[in-house]
């Protein structure tokens, strides 16, 4: 899944989960995947991907971004699903995959991912929170410069098979990145000192709850009440 | 590759709590150690942040790198081990690989780091770069590859005893079947992993030997 994408949603994409605060989306999402856990249910599982991807329609959010993240845990959970040969608790590991997934992502696609960094390095010291952002600003850094020398690379040896030159080449892309991204570390460390980053620079935590929360609070509480009739 | 994205909901309780608190110390104890060399946060970020645009690239085969095991050399055990916490954080938020299972991934995925980085420093320098790299990579890989097969058996158990089959099964447990049915499809795809990650390893390794040596000099 292209972390940039969502990363663009996140910052750009207008919609009432939006307006609800990081906290109540944190707080919503642990909820949900409590009663994930602790259902035997196939019903309750169908209930919630329902629930879950009308949650994603209400707030406009691309089918082709949900689509593929569901493929992935779909994919790895049916390699479990299928090697245990129960029909039954195969349902169970497919639907707990994927709905898990598809909240979780839904989170990070929804809130500005400064103040999802912020309130998620609560429970570690500051320098985790540091560490987070300077990750997470350096990525996309990086995540360009490989991708456009690997087109490069791809440009000029045409169109071949996987061979060994073929992985020497791409070796070389991700060493070259490599050495560029350690001579970079140096220098957006001192911009980011100069910024005050490590020297009382505090990382945005939003504690605050807005109206909207209550919209997930009577989520919860409905997806609760689905869950115990369950 | 190594931690198989495993996804919510499929280990049992006390797996994936006991990982998220040995994940939990680990870093913790990373990270205080980080607070006292500040300067190497930016090393530690990048070569997470490069581990996460390699896992973000499709290689045409059905395995993708995380370059765990380099970090763990460059950074040594500790630092690298934080770098890929955080890559499997970024995962986690964006759906690859569950967020309860994230000790247990950063475990598997870590022991990469731990044990390449602690290896690599314990073979002492006089043994040449590349072999110290190959044999640091590959015992690390291996290790990996180990726990994997015992996190799946114990994700066997939780999953009999949801379904509650041991009799259906007879003698045989129902973990046996799960293994005996899984590892074969996971077998291949390990063996292309394990190739790829340690040829890729070798070879960035040459590589930047070659055009900036002092990135290995003194460790």
């Amino acid at each position: 899944m292209d972390l940039a994408t969502m990363d663009y949603l996140a910052a750009n994409h207008h919609c009432w989960l939006q307006r609800c605060s990081p906290l109540a989306k944190v707080l919503f999402a642990a909820g949900v995947l409590t009663f994930l856990l602790t259902t035997r249910s196939q019903a309750f599982l169908l209930g919630m991907l329902v629930f879950i991807l009308g949650l994603a329609l209400s707030n406009r959010l691309p089918w082709r971004v949900l689509l593929t993240l569901a493929i992935i845990p779909l994919f790895f959970a049916s390699v479990f699903a299928i090697s245990l040969r129960d029909w039954n608790v195969g349902v169970l590991v497919l639907g707990r995959a994927v709905v898990s997934a598809l909240t979780v992502a839904m989170v990070f696609m929804t809130t500005v991912p400064v103040r999802l960094l912020g309130l998620i390095s609560v429970p570690m010291p500051a320098v985790f929170g540091e560490l987070m952002y300077f990750t997470y600003r350096s990525f996309f850094l990086l995540l360009e410069s490989l991708k456009n020398t690997l087109r490069a690379v791809r440009l000029r040896r045409g169109r071949e098979r996987i061979s060994l030159s073929r992985v020497r080449a791409m070796a070389q892309v991700y060493g070259m990145t490599l050495v560029r991204a350690w001579d970079m570390a140096g220098r957006q460390y001192d911009l980011l000192r100069l910024r005050g980053l490590g020297q009382g620079l505090r990382i945005n935590r939003d504690w605050r709850l807005r109206p909207w929360d209550l919209t997930l609070l009577a989520a919860i509480i409905a997806i609760g009440v689905g869950w115990y009739c369950a | 590759m190594s931690h198989l994205h495993i996804s919510d909901g499929i280990l049992p309780w006390w797996l994936w709590i006991g990982g998220m608190v040995c994940t939990g110390l680990l870093t913790l104890l990373a990270l205080l150690k980080l607070r006292k060399q500040r300067r190497l946060l930016s090393q530690v970020a990048i070569m997470a942040a490069l581990g996460l645009a390699a896992m973000n690239i499709p290689l045409g085969l059905p395995v993708h790198i995380n370059l765990s095991a380099l970090a763990g050399i460059l950074l040594g055990p500790l630092n690298g081990f934080l770098a890929t916490f955080i890559m499997l954080v970024f995962n986690a938020l964006i759906g690859h690989g569950g967020l309860t299972v994230l000790g247990v991934n950063a475990l598997l995925v870590g022991s990469e780091a731990l044990v390449a980085g602690a290896l690599f420093r314990g073979l002492g320098a006089d043994k040449g770069l590349l072999p110290r790299v190959a044999v640091s990579v590959l015992i690390a890989l291996v290790v990996s590859s180990l726990l994997v097969v015992a996190v799946t058996g114990a994700a066997g158990l939780g999953l009999e005893a949801l379904a509650h089959q041991h009799e259906e099964h007879g003698g045989e447990g129902h973990e046996t079947v799960f293994l005996k049915t899984l590892l074969p499809l996971y077998a291949p795809l390990l063996a292309i992993w394990v190739a790829v990650e340690l040829g890729v390893s070798l070879l960035v390794t040459a590589y930047i030997n070659k055009v900036r040596g002092d990135v290995f000099a003194g460790r």
